[in-house]
């Protein structure tokens, strides 16, 4: 039954629905006390713009879409070499009793304050240095979620999957012509979709059939005449990644070929993380009609095939479980399981950003208290069910290979500190899965590595920009309005981002200087964990000034807390101790745990502050009959 | 019990759905930081539609349990949601098959109106209350129907 991944799945999947009717409904009753007697932001200024009643399905699908995305795809794909009940028990139960806690409680009390955004109810709870925290750690957050992506992005091309270069620049161009259609020629919407999905089909064709490895241009004349032999006689491995080029042309004793390709692959790399941080820069100022709101139609297509293609592929392929079910840390040179399982699977489990989400518009479009549970905690839950399904895909879709001598979860120095690793495990194993369903290989993988790159780039154009308006009022908020213009505010962002995405650290083991992803991911990890301690202090602030029980999620903020802590000392210890210190990432570790034990301090103000000064636009009911109240809201939680 | 009459607005919400997962979605706090509007033109949209669902609420309110008239308000990126609405929608009121395939197609410019399965608005007059209106109480009243005179966008 262990190695039956069907059955872990269904058995994961149960107990989140267990979790659902059985804690949901307790939190949403006894601790957040939703009420649907009580008007909702939604019906108290209703004006079909911002507030606006909607009923649940319709807000799920919007809240879900919102929060679904490339973190519960990675997390997954690093963690599983701790082995598959780890990562599957981490994303199950985290998401149960701290992610969906934090998702449900980050939307109740944002209703109980008209809708206002965490960020707003912070400086109210707490004070007005929290928004500033906020903002910081803001910016840390997307920095370093957007260095990854670059660096991602920019391997996955020239690594992995050279194949998805034209569909992904392709669906660039395609979006764009949607833009100008819908925005600008308001044309009919179906047909453009039916259209836009037929040509993201028609670039995936035309990717598999033309595969771009833009690393041989930076090739020496005899290394590329040897490639291009080797690929006419058919001995190098379509879509032609450099690693799987330079490994083939290795073991066929071409070792100046095998070199001469790892050596462009570097070059390229580099070179696409420039072309990706000048797109970032531009697609930032672009108007959003033309390039990121169209993207956004043909994105939430590829969402939800992907989703159902996965669940079908895997249920129909049923694959038995290669992974083991714990490995020995120490064996496979990985770094212990705690606390870094729980900080490298953050989306998936827990997200401070679903905060973000919770509290900006989907709270004013609730349209009874009750309906937190499904949108807050159910979609939290979906999430986690899609982890679930990216954990099956790396140790069940991608077949023994991968978990035997020399595979990729063999060995921690096997995963590189590339990430895209990772994720060509994910795309690998996802392809097995809808191969199941008659896709050949080819297509399946192309599918899932242009959906892939399809979310990072989108990703990577918002976010540039979002940090751009972060500049700007991080900037004014330090009295430097003259710079918080779009150019230089952009600028900004971007060197942030390449900060990140450009910085290298030395491997003691080869003796070289390697990028820096896997660490970038775990201070992602650490600083998202940080955003859900804040919306979770909150939280707890709130139920506690309410004098209602607080350890639902005190004890997640504080676990997410000590965890991180913890996470980022051993990191810095061993960043101190190495034979070369990094000082860029050694004082990025240093702002991150001062933010967090600055965190701590606000906490601890707060609560020896005593309950009460809730600061609520209007005082809470009193619950004269408290027991009629607690009976109806139970009815119609079902 | 069914709504006797069905209106679904379809406009965007002036903010990113889909792509980014949570982390660098343009939405909510981070855009009422922004020098500049990035969705001035959706927002333009969204606000005529909230007029139009304003009145609607105004002139058709609910009474009782079942709505008589029940107004959805849809991002046309939720097509989770939407697809099964239109379809459903042209199902239950059975509009007439050119007008049922206009809808279930999704053969509309947005913003659009759905009323009963059928698509009331079109490309160069996308959100006309009058006609809205107009349309709504006709399925109320069959044969009876009277357009609300002097009924604007703006009331």
């Amino acid at each position: 039954m262990l190695d039956n991944s069907v059955t872990i799945t269904l058995v994961a999947f149960a107990a989140l629905a267990a979790a659902y009717v059985g804690y949901g409904r307790f939190l949403a009753r006894h601790i957040f006390r939703l009420d649907p007697r009580r008007a909702t932001p939604a019906h108290r200024f209703e004006d079909g713009v911002d507030y606006l009643p909607t009923r649940v399905p319709v807000l799920f699908g919007h809240h879900f879409a919102s929060i679904a995305g490339l973190g519960p795809i990675l997390g997954p794909a690093i963690a599983v070499i701790w082995g598959w009940l780890p990562a599957v028990l981490w994303v199950v139960v985290g998401s149960i009793v701290i992610g969906a806690v934090h998702d449900l409680g980050a939307l109740s009390v944002s209703l109980r304050y008209q809708g206002r955004s965490i960020g707003d109810v912070a400086r109210e709870l707490i004070g007005p240095r929290a928004r500033f925290l906020f903002l910081l750690i803001i910016f840390f957050l997307m920095s370093l979620a957007m260095g990854v992506f670059v660096l991602v992005i920019s391997q996955l091309f020239v690594s992995f999957y050279p194949n998805a270069i034209v569909p992904s620049i392709g669906l660039m161009i395609v979006a764009m012509a949607m833009g100008v259609a819908v925005y600008k020629l308001r044309m009919p919407l179906g047909p453009l979709s039916i259209v836009g999905v037929a040509f993201l089909f028609l670039l995936i064709h035309l990717g598999v059939k033309n595969p771009l490895p833009t690393y041989t241009w930076g090739m020496d004349a005899e290394a590329r005449a040897a490639l291009d032999a080797a690929r006419q006689q058919g001995q190098l491995p379509d879509p032609y990644g450099a690693v799987a080029v330079a490994a083939a042309l290795e073991q066929s004793g071409n070792a100046h070929a095998a070199q001469s390709v790892s050596a462009a692959a570097s070059t390229t790399t580099k070179t696409w993380s420039y072309l990706l941080l000048g797109y970032a820069f531009l697609a930032s100022v672009l108007p959003v009609w033309l390039l990121l709101q169209p993207r956004d139609y043909l994105n939430s297509y590829q969402l939800y095939a992907g989703l159902v293609l996965l669940l079908v592929g895997l249920l129909v392929l049923h694959p038995t479980v290669a992974a083991p079910p714990v490995a020995d840390a120490e064996a496979i040179g990985a770094p212990p399981m705690f606390p870094f399982l729980f900080i490298t699977i953050a989306c998936g489990a827990i997200s401070g950003f679903h905060s973000l989400v919770s509290s900006g518009t989907t709270v004013r479009q609730l349209n009874r208290e009750t309906d937190a549970l499904p949108i807050g905690y159910g979609a939290m839950l979906t999430e986690g069910a899609l982890a679930v399904l990216v954990i099956m895909a790396c140790v069940a879709g991608l077949g023994g290979a991968a978990w035997t001598s020399g595979g990729t979860y063999t060995h921690w120095s096997n995963l590189d500190g590339r990430l895209s690793t990772q994720l060509a495990a994910v795309v690998e194993g996802g392809g097995r899965f809808l191969s199941a369903l008659g896709v050949q290989p080819h297509y399946g993988e192309a599918f899932i590595a242009v959906a892939i790159v399809a979310f990072a780039l989108t990703t990577l154009d918002s976010a540039t920009r979002l940090l751009r308006y972060n500049v700007e009022e991080i900037f004014k908020s330090m009295g430097l309005g003259v710079l918080a213009n779009r150019f230089v505010a952009s600028l900004v962002a971007v060197a942030g981002i390449g900060f990140f995405a450009l910085l290298r650290v030395y491997d003691a083991a080869s003796g070289a200087y390697k990028p820096a992803g896997l660490l970038l991911w775990q201070m992602f990890g650490t600083t998202n964990q940080l955003l859900a301690g804040l919306t979770l202090l909150c939280v707890s602030l709130f139920l506690f000034k309410l004098a209602r029980p607080v350890w639902y999620t005190i004890v997640p903020m504080f676990a997410m807390l000590g965890i991180s802590l913890l996470a980022m000392l051993i990191n810095l210890s061993e960043l101190w101790g190495a034979e070369v210190r990094n000082w860029p990432l050694i004082v990025v570790n240093v702002v991150v745990m001062a933010m967090t034990l600055w965190m701590v301090g606000e906490a601890v103000a707060s609560f020896a502050r005593g309950r009460g000064n809730l600061g609520l636009p209007e005082t809470e009911p009193a619950h004269a009959d408290h027991e009629l109240e607690e009976a109806v809201a139970t009815s119609h939680l079902g | 019990m069914q709504p006797e009459v069905s209106v679904i607005l379809i406009r965007e919400n002036a903010e990113q759905l889909s792509g980014s997962g949570c982390c660098g979605k343009l939405e909510g706090d981070a855009l009422r930081a922004a020098s500049d509007e990035p969705f001035a033109h959706t927002r333009a949209d969204q606000s005529a539609c909230g007029r139009l669902h304003r009145l609607l609420r105004k002139n058709f309110p609910d009474s009782g349990t079942t709505p008589r008239v029940r107004v959805v308000t849809v991002d046309p990126r939720n097509q989770l949601y939407l697809a099964p609405k239109l379809w459903r929608d042209v199902c239950r009121y059975r509009p007439g098959i050119r007008e049922g395939l206009k809808t279930a197609l999704q053969l509309f410019a947005l913003p659009a109106v759905v009323i009963n399965g059928r698509v009331v608005s079109s490309r160069k007059r996308p959100l006309s209350p009058h006609h809205v209106l107009h349309e709504v109480e006709r399925h109320l009243r069959p044969g009876t129907h009277k357009p609300s005179p002097g009924t604007n966008a703006s009331s």
